[in-house]
């Protein structure tokens, strides 16, 4: 047994070192966009980004997210989206905000407003300014 | 103890998770940011963005994507596709390299500002291109890796060769292990070789390098050459079939060469004046060629086989080099310690030195032209000698005048061509055929008196030099030779032909 137990380690060890499958300790599945109005942030999967005319168009699975270039000031990968700071509440737009059912969960004056009301769970807020994920923790 | 092995598949299935990479597309170009790496990339005025330091105008960014890909450091590939070629660049680079694309006619710019805190960057070309290039320019160290290429530069818009290096510093030619690649240079431009590098070129890895020189070079190298591992094809070549300066070191791998126009191999001194042979050879500008090991195997129709503008050392390897002029010359001293030669000057000496000529060891057979020539020769006008203290030589056409033969020589005045002989000594036979012409004496030597048959038929042993001798060989047949001792006051003697068939029509050249 401990024979069997030492050759799944060193195994492990051996892949894990072996350079074809390298173990990633740093994942970032958002990317956030911040604009004079605010920040959005976006899951990366499946991420393009094209630039038509004057604007940023971000589309992912969840759908497609314009953005005006003028506006832009940088972009960013992050591990999470739940910081207060990535959602950036200086956005004062209406906020629907819906669970990962799809259900509407509540209607906010605005994003901060939103995350201040919100219980821990993952969510999806919509407004003009485009549609996040959120994890409230 | 299933806890524990689920324990374990977790940890690799976690281990497999990808990292995400920001794709920014240009239209020949992707500039690949590690996610974990990028930090901030800022827009500017809706008119740019910078990504570490690299600044893309907006208008020229096709698209960016955000994927699973790995990226990997200080790497820029460039994969050719007939008449196209697409460039990846790592992020972290990408602010010291400027790219250029035409078709499949690729040019980089390395920065200066690239130094041992940014290090060394590789560039990995694979694809085939019927008409593309690749060239590069730079002022530190760099890899260029050869995974796979096909590569004709038909219409040149950077240079004529097909891969040229001006980068003045260390170039690792990496042929990577399991590839078979191609070069093909312009027939016309201002090219120096199929593929040039400005610097000093060491060759790695156990791949297969072809290489076709239409204009001058095959290969040439600015400053040293190396070879290990490598599988070094010259096809042809105008020029040299490799050329480079301050010195040539062969320690291991393959390296053919056929159909040129000059020498098979040649090593000039870069400078003024010649260093000589250095410690580790740091700072080396000698002219001289070292063997150490690896198959060489040279044809040269017009001129000298392997040439050194300073000394040539031979400690092992196999060498088979057949030139119109000689075979093997050296500048300065010849040394032969160990190895397997066959050396054959079609119209000149086999073995040349313009110094002293020492063979130590090793296995020699070499052949020269008629008299004057001589199958071993040394710059006796300059007071220089042949000097031979051990190994097993076999010569045809005879020795230089004035050797110093401290091991035993003997010799026959006449010789069967394209024929079959057996040279026994005390731990074996080795089987040698002749050439169709030469000089005619022959002469045999190794620590053991030889006793030599000759038309003996070969059914067995160890095949070396291209099948032009068998060690520890099984032969049937033949007729005795008998042999005289030989003197140096024999050689470079006036003679005739070998016998019958010094001269005669159908030899080689």
């Amino acid at each position: 047994m401990k024979k069997i137990i030492f050759m799944i380690f060193a195994f492990v060890f051996m892949v894990s070192h072996s350079g074809r499958i390298q173990a990633k300790t740093n994942e970032y599945p958002y990317l956030t966009f911040v604009t004079n109005e605010g920040a959005t942030t976006l899951t990366v999967a499946s991420l393009s980004i094209q630039v038509d005319g004057e604007n940023l168009v971000v589309t992912n699975a969840e759908g497609v997210h314009t953005f005006v270039l003028e506006h832009l000031q940088k972009m960013y990968f992050s591990s999470s989206s739940s910081s207060v700071e990535d959602l950036n509440s200086t956005v004062k737009e209406k906020t629907e905000v819906y669970n990962l059912k799809g259900e509407l969960v509540g209607t906010y004056a605005n994003r901060a407003e939103a995350v201040n009301a919100l219980e821990t769970g993952i969510y999806v807020l919509k407004s003009k300014s485009g549609t996040i994920k959120i994890a409230i923790r | 103890m299933k806890r524990i092995i689920t324990a374990l598949l977790s940890l690799m299935m976690v281990s497999a998770i990808s990292a995400q990479t920001l794709n920014v597309h240009t239209d020949y170009v992707t500039y690949q940011y590690a996610a974990a790496e990028v930090g901030d990339v800022d827009y500017l005025s809706g008119t740019s963005l910078i990504a570490l330091g690299k600044s893309f105008a907006l208008k020229d960014v096709k698209s960016m994507q955000v994927t699973d890909e790995e990226v990997t450091p200080n790497q820029v590939s460039v994969a050719y596709s007939e008449s196209s070629a697409h460039v990846k660049v790592a992020g972290n680079i990408a602010k010291y390299v400027t790219v250029e694309v035409s078709g499949a006619h690729v040019s980089i710019v390395q920065s200066d500002e690239v130094n041992d805190e940014v290090g060394e960057i590789s560039y990995v070309l694979s694809g085939t291109s019927a008409d593309g290039e690749f060239y590069m320019s730079g002022s530190y160290k760099a890899t260029v890796e050869f995974n796979g290429l096909t590569l004709t530069n038909a219409t040149p818009v950077y240079s004529g060769a097909a891969v040229c290096v001006m980068d003045g510093k260390r170039v690792n030619i990496k042929v990577v292990t399991g590839t078979t690649n191609t070069l093909t240079d312009a027939v016309s431009g201002n090219q120096k070789a199929c593929l040039y590098v400005k610097g000093h070129v060491e060759f790695k890895q156990k791949g297969t390098l072809k290489v076709v020189g239409n204009y001058a070079h095959a290969i040439k190298a600015g400053e040293y050459l190396t070879i290990k591992n490598a599988d070094i094809q010259v096809l042809s070549a105008v020029g040299d079939g490799v050329n480079c300066s301050e010195y040539f070191l062969m320690e291991s791998g393959s390296l053919n060469i056929a159909k040129v126009g000059d020498e098979g191999i040649q090593c000039d001194v870069d400078g003024d004046a010649s260093t000589g042979e250095t410690a580790n050879h740091e700072g080396e500008d000698s002219g001289n060629i070292y063997i150490t090991g690896g198959v060489i195997t040279v044809s040269a129709p017009r001129s000298e086989g392997i040439e050194s503008k300073g000394a040539m050392t031979i400690t092992g390897g196999e060498i088979k080099v057949e030139a119109y002029d000689d075979a093997i010359n050296s500048s300065q001293d010849m040394t032969i310690e160990g190895g397997y030669i066959y050396a054959r000057g079609s119209n000149n000496d086999g073995l040349d030195s313009n110094g002293n000529l020492y063979i130590k060891g090793g296995l020699v057979y070499a052949i020269g032209a008629r008299s004057p020539e001589v199958a071993v020769d040394a710059n006796t006008e300059q007071n220089k000698k042949f000097y031979f203290t051990g190994g097993t030589l076999v010569a045809i056409g005879g020795l230089e005048n004035g050797s110093q033969l401290s091991q035993s020589c003997y010799s026959t005045s006449s010789w069967n061509t394209n024929t079959w002989y057996a040279m026994t000594l005390d731990d074996q036979t080795i089987a040698f055929k002749t050439p169709a012409s030469a000089g005619s004496t022959l002469v045999v030597s190794s620590s053991s008196t030889p006793a030599l048959k000759s038309g003996v038929t070969v059914s067995g042993g160890t095949e070396i030099l291209d099948g032009m001798i068998f060690l520890n060989a099984t032969t049937t047949g033949g007729s005795s030779v008998t042999l005289s001792s030989y003197t140096s006051s024999q050689g470079g003697s006036p003679g005739g032909g070998g016998f019958p068939g010094g001269g005669r029509p159908g030899g080689w050249w």
